[in-house]
């Protein structure tokens, strides 16, 4: 070991069994002093007979916490995959649910479903039971709307009615309730109520899933843990096998994942949780609750060893992330949202142990308000652009709220001439981008005589010849020789007629997994409807293909994530936990997009409905709340209480993107959107940039 | 009245015991018609028929039991209508094809699958599947009918799941009832009028003393019980019998094998053990995890296995000495492997049947014309590419010729275009040479004669292949003609079961000719030695050997199979299972644990030369996995 562990991260390390609780700050080197007890855990045979566990979020955690392990392994001249497994928590209820599928009644192989076959089979029921409702579903749309607004709330509500559908779906799910169960739960609440509405297509739902043999990611970590619970030898039995269970990002736990956790430790066993309340920024897409790692912080038999010291960041951007907190308990205009940030400030590290913060001879903060988010956009790309060129060494980072705004500033930083590389779920398309060239290519070959779909394809085949990323593709021939080539191959099966392009491309690595897979997919289509031709198969393919994400981050994020210098990575500030840069642009820090205050226009609310059903998400789950006797226990109505949780959520948001900057932090917003209408700064900007402005 | 176990494990020299006894018996006068051998597959029966040099002359009585049965339901057929008024109706019995009984159960089974959705999630198709070869098949096998077989099940699992055993007992009740009143039977009907009705006849069983003095049975230990109780009782009325047991073996519990059993029924009989074969199966298997290939993506694992392959042909190895195995084959590993290897000049044979009979062009052209004659016949065809290519591989024409045909007869349609060679652009009709006119003219001819003609699906295919197809096609491949066969003989399958069972039998989702296509292409056998593919089980299950065993995908899960489904445990309806017990964890564990271990044993013992092993941490269809055969692997084999 080059570094010693500094005396809050001594405190963890010694750890050797039992519950315990490690709030972190951001920074902190959690990933670090998990991995250095994990192997001293196991170079010290105290995990034996058994390995530890770790659960961690992304593919791109399991992958640097695999890296670390190892590594401090092989130090101590141990194999470097021994003792320990690190999974995400979807990767672990698929585990537990193989050991005993059928006693769920699933098949062995059973299949999980891609969003796209789960939308597919929720458009097929909303748009049935739409029909079968439909005076009252369109009592929802406000009477006062006309001509081509009227429209475009038509056009809109069938699909936010089948997302509202999928969202409640799930949280039925999440509380485990069977679809009989939630139909007697909710038979009495009126027809107008989105809840009801879920709860009617429930049982269909499951039935169009069990059809298919299949199940949905929901389904995976609630079969687990009603697996866990029925059946106690097979509990056991993991128990035996995991003798450690560590979860990390704790504070993105929901209530099943926490559940299958406490189960495999066992209320005797060894259950160690790493979060940061300051982080939990994925209410508004899971289930998570905070509040769980919190409340499992205060239980008395769980040792609580804070982690306040953190080295990542210059002192004057710990200074900034603190005084945000300070600001938001202290001052927020909106009171009831001054509990979205805990009092935990960061520390820096003591001079003596390193790593040490950086520590740069002048103030490396700014904060700018642009007229407009075009002329934002252009001077971050050109910034980022420049930094890199001026300093290779160095790791930069832009984010911004929004995965279309990523890629917007993606391409934007691309055409300046940088490298550039998004990160999380932006990325999929451009890792999927194999899978559009073998589709096009088979859509052609399905229908040889339309010149219009071999332009399509040759286009495909000659951008991804170009493209550096697209390593392989099409470097050998022309994409006219290739599409001649496969010609003669056409009276193949799909999935054999995608492997022979794969082959000819020459494809390798992750591309030639991508084309394995849908060689698969290919398969079972054509198992499904035996009479889809080619072209037929490559635009189901097509569709399915872009709720791959899932698939390309298992492939690409395996071996973990390191930005590395001279890279401009671009990323959403969601995806961007977890990760840390030298210069860090923080973009588009508006009101619309950071809503500060009740009376802000919010995202989950559709401006097409009426004032008091605007937004039935919000409804809906408080309804479920108070029938599974989870109500809140103020009165306010649930429209402002998501208010208030939003607003929480994107200044905690606000406060990751912060954190992930080490030397160099740029925060920006702009006065006018791109619709040219009038932007606001959000008000934790305001202030930050009073502080920034006054010390410049 | 003399009864002989043989005992010895994997390649102790049993069967060539039971052959060298066989051939003294026949040295001793005896004659060939005399002596029952019983094997435990088609495979078997074949070598014991072909591969002997014998003495004398006559029909060879080598069966596997279900062979044997339906061969004495044929012949003894009265006795079984007397006892059944249900099948007086017909003159003599006719067995269901597994593919038409599967159809039939689905037929069955889809007006109630949404019952079923509740507590399981399983297709309609693989609900079909568990009922026949679950309930209707293994529970036969243990003697038990439908509705018992399924309290069993229900007793043996969680009580919430009770109703839907009953569920299950009424459709394989059900089922049953249809294919008794069709005359047509399937393998749990069989071995029931055989055991129940045939057997315990007095005459029968006279006969069977008269006709037969000898028994030779091979591979007991793959036996079911129902068939350990037939042997038991022939062996008791015949001179000698001669019976051949591995206390390894086993490997078709899933179908009901009960070597458990076996054993125990045939306490009393004289014992002859053979020595094993002098092996260091720990060694070998050590060598293996040591020298394993650990890949991270599926597609590194194949080309490391392709080139492991290339090497050790390079080395001399003859191909058909080396085997991949793989837990599943299915048609990407088929066809990857198949690529990788042909690109050294290698053959590949797959044991498995990963494709369908569609999947040969001149299957898709029958039903191309099929849906040109018949509007029926192309209810549901969600495009025109099954139409262009059938059309493409008939006419031989160019790929888009045939695309732009396609287009014109379906805008036109259904009806063929006057001169499609006249088609604009110029370009399209370059592509019509004037072979492809004259083909397409005289398709033209053959349609309009077809379409005024009532066909049913398997003559219509005959004339299609006879008329049309050969005619301008010329000679097919061998592939191609295996298809075809396969193909024509699943016709007159669905066909007469059509007649018997009524034309709704198959369930609404049944389309004519299409759904006879899907049906699983069996590869034929190779015309030059190739390296073979399959999985754990079809290599055991043909008791091949070879010089070296690639095992694939070795962490995969499916290397431990605990044989149980969603809706069958074949565990539970074994005699030897305690009423009133509860399927539990820890006995599914052992049961995997057992299996494996089983199968690797196997395997190691019949390998002559070295097992190489590769495993992958994500497969190919994206999931992590890590374990499988791997983990027995590294704990040193102290099990073997």
């Amino acid at each position: 070991m080059t570094w010693r562990l500094r005396p809050d991260q001594e405190k963890v390390a010694a750890y050797r069994g039992g519950y315990m609780a490690v709030p972190a700050v951001p920074g902190a080197g959690k990933t670090t002093v998990l991995a250095y007890l994990a192997a001293d855990l196991i170079a010290g045979g105290l995990t034996e007979p058994g390995r530890i566990l770790i659960v961690t979020y992304t593919h791109s955690a399991v992958g640097n916490f695999k890296g670390r392990i190892g590594g401090l392994l092989e130090e101590r001249g141990l194999p470097r995959s021994h003792g320990y497994e690190v999974r995400t928590i979807h990767s672990l209820a698929m585990q537990i649910v193989r050991e005993r599928p059928e006693a769920l009644g699933w098949a062995d192989d059973f299949a999980v479903l891609d969003e796209s076959r789960l939308d597919a089979i929720l458009e097929r029921l909303t748009t049935r039971w739409i029909e079968a409702h439909r005076p009252m579903w369109e009592s929802f749309i406000q009477e006062r709307l006309e001509g081509p607004w009227r429209q475009k709330a038509e056009d809109q509500w069938p699909q936010k009615t089948r997302e509202l559908m999928k969202k409640l779906i799930q949280a039925l799910k999440a509380r485990r309730l069977s679809p009989a169960e939630a139909h007697r739960l909710t038979r009495d609440l009126p027809e107008t109520s989105a809840l009801r509405w879920a709860a009617d297509l429930f049982a269909d739902y499951e039935r169009a899933l069990a059809q298919e043999g299949a199940v949905d990611f929901g389904d995976l970590v609630a079969g687990a843990c009603r697996l866990l619970e029925q059946e106690p030898d097979l509990l056991e039995r993991l128990r035996q096998r995991w003798t450690y269970i560590f979860e990390d990002e704790a504070q993105d736990s929901y209530r099943l994942q926490e559940q299958v956790l406490r189960l495999l430790a066992g209320p005797d066993g060894n259950l160690v949780r790493v979060g940061d309340a300051n982080q939990a920024i994925m209410g508004t897409f899971t289930s998570a609750e905070p509040d769980l790692f919190r409340r499992f912080a205060r239980e008395e038999r769980v040792a609580l060893r804070p982690l306040t010291m953190a080295s990542r960041s210059n002192p004057d951007i710990i200074d900034l992330a603190n005084e945000l907190v300070r600001w938001c308990r202290q001052e927020h205009p909106e009171v009831r949202c001054r509990e979205a940030l805990e009092e935990q400030l960061i520390q820096p590290v003591p001079p003596d142990f390193t790593p040490t913060n950086p520590r740069p001879a002048e103030y490396r903060i700014r904060c700018h308000t642009y007229p407009t988010f075009d002329d934002e956009m252009l001077s971050i790309a050109r910034l980022a652009a420049r930094s890199v060129q001026k300093a290779p060494e160095k790791s930069v980072g832009v984010l911004l709220p929004t995965n279309n705004m990523a890629r917007e500033m993606a391409e934007r930083t691309e055409r300046l001439g940088a490298q550039v590389e998004l990160v999380g779920k932006p990325a999929g398309p451009e890792r999927l981008r194999v899978a559009g060239v073998l589709l096009d290519a088979l859509d052609y070959l399905g229908t040889p005589h339309d010149d219009a779909r071999r332009n399509r394809a040759l286009e495909r085949l000659a951008a991804a010849a170009e493209d550096e990323g697209a390593k392989g593709v099409g470097r050998q021939l022309s994409g006219e020789a290739l599409l001649d080539g496969w010609l003669p191959h056409v009276l193949l099966p799909a999935d054999e007629l995608l492997l022979q392009m794969a082959a000819d491309l020459g494809l390798a690595g992750e591309e030639q997994a991508i084309a394995h897979y849908l060689a698969l997919l290919a398969r079972r289509l054509m198992q499904e409807e035996p009479s889809l031709g080619l072209s037929e198969i490559a635009r189901e393919l097509t569709i399915e293909a872009a709720s791959l994400g899932w698939l390309a981050e298992v492939l690409y994020d395996r071996k973990g994530f390191e930005p590395q210098p001279g890279v401009v990575y671009v990323s959403t500030c969601h995806s961007a936990k977890g990760l840390e840069w030298d210069t860090v642009y923080v973009a588009a820090l508006t009101r619309a997009e950071f809503p500060a205050m009740v009376r802000d226009k919010f995202r989950s609310e559709f401006w097409f409905l009426t004032e008091e059903q605007a937004n039935p998400e919000a409804l809906a789950l408080a309804e479920l709340d108070r029938l599974t006797g989870r109500g809140a226990a103020d009165d306010l109505d649930p429209v402002t209480t998501a208010r208030l949780d939003q607003i929480g959520e994107r200044l905690r948001l606000f406060y990751v993107a912060i954190t992930r900057a080490k030397e160099n932090l740029l925060l920006s917003c702009h006065q006018k959107d791109s619709w040219d209408k009038k932007a606001f700064p959000t008000l934790a900007y305001q202030h930050l940039k009073q502080i920034v402005d006054g010390r410049r | 009245m003399t009864t002989t176990l043989i005992t010895g494990a994997t390649r102790s020299g049993k069967t060539e015991a039971l052959r060298r006894h066989y051939l003294q018996w026949l040295q001793e006068g005896l004659r060939t018609d005399q002596i029952l051998i019983l094997t435990a597959g088609a495979h078997e029966s074949a070598q014991w028929c072909q591969g002997l040099a014998l003495p004398a002359q006559g029909p060879i009585e080598a069966y596997s039991f279900y062979a044997f049965i339906q061969q004495e339901l044929l012949l003894h057929w009265a006795p079984v209508q007397a006892a059944v008024p249900a099948l007086r109706r017909w003159l003599r019995p006719d067995f269901l094809p597994p593919d038409v009984a599967r159809q039939l159960m689905r037929g069955l089974v889809e007006p109630f699958a949404a019952l079923f959705g509740d507590a399981v999630k399983a297709s309609p198709e693989r609900i079909a599947l568990q009922l026949l070869s679950g309930l209707d098949r293994v529970g036969a096998a243990f003697g038990l009918e439908p509705d018992e077989a399924a309290q069993r099940l229900a007793r043996a699992d969680l009580e919430e799941r009770a109703p839907l055993y009953g569920q299950l007992a009424l459709l394989g009740g059900s089922f049953r009832q249809r294919c008794l009143e069709a005359g047509m039977l399937d393998y749990g009907l069989s071995l029931y009028l055989f055991t129940r009705v045939l057997l315990p006849d007095p005459g029968y069983r006279q006969h069977l003393q008269r006709r037969f003095r000898r028994l030779l049975v091979d591979d007991l230990d793959e036996t079911q019980p129902v068939e350990q109780e037939f042997l038991a009782a022939l062996a008791g009325a015949l001179e000698r019998a001669l019976l051949a047991y591995n206390p390894e073996g086993g490997h078709a519990r899933f179908m009901g094998a009960d070597p458990e059993a076996a054993y125990a029924r045939f306490a009393g009989a004289d014992r002859v053990a053979l020595p094993a074969p002098e092996r260091d199966l720990r060694a070998l298997l050590a060598d293996a995890a040591r020298q394993r290939f650990s890949a991270e993506l599926w597609g590194e694992m194949v080309a490391w296995a392709a080139e492991q392959v290339a090497r050790l042909v390079a080395e001399g190895t003859p191909p058909a000495e080396i085997a991949l195995i793989a837990p599943r084959v299915d048609n990407l590993l088929a066809v990857s492997l198949r690529q990788a290897l042909a690109a050294r000049g290698i053959p590949l044979h797959s044991l498995s049947a990963t494709r369908r009979l569609l999947d040969e062009p001149p299957v898709r052209s029958i039903l191309a014309l099929a849906g040109l004659t018949n509007p029926d016949w192309r209810r549901r065809w969600q495009s025109g590419g099954l139409l262009a290519q059938g059309l493409q591989y008939l006419l031989r024409l160019q790929p888009a010729a045939a695309s732009q045909l396609g287009e014109g007869i379906r805008q036109a349609q259904w009806e063929l275009p006057a001169a499609p060679e006249q088609w604009e652009p110029p370009t399209a009709q370059e592509q019509w040479n004037p072979p492809a006119v004259l083909a397409y003219r005289r398709l033209a001819a053959w349609l309009a004669g077809a379409r005024r003609r009532t066909w049913t699906t398997d003559a219509f295919a005959q004339a299609a292949l006879l008329e049309l197809l050969l005619p301008l096609r010329g000679g097919l491949t061998s592939g191609e003609v295996a298809a075809v066969r396969q193909y024509l003989r699943t016709l007159a399958d669905f066909r007469q079961a059509l007649e018997r069972f009524g034309d709704d039998a198959f369930g609404p989702e049944y389309r004519p000719l299409l759904t006879e296509a899907t049906a699983a292409l069996w590869p034929e056998e190779p015309e030059q030695p190739a390296v073979l593919l399959t999985t754990p089980y079809g290599y055991l299950s043909r008791w091949l050997t070879t010089r070296y065993q690639i095992w694939l995908d070795a962490s995969s899960p499916a290397w431990l199979p605990s044989d149980v489904r969603e809706l069958f445990n074949p565990h539970v309806l074994s005699p030897r299972w305690q009423e009133g017990d509860r399927w539990t964890d820890a006995l599914a564990a052992r049961t995997r644990r057992t299996n494996g271990e089983r199968l690797v044993r196997a395997l190691l013992h019949r390998c002559t030369g070295r097992v190489l092993m590769a495993e992958c941490a994500i497969s190919a269809s994206g999931r992590e996995q890590e374990g499988g055969v791997v983990d027995l692997a590294l704990e040193g084999g102290s099990w073997l």
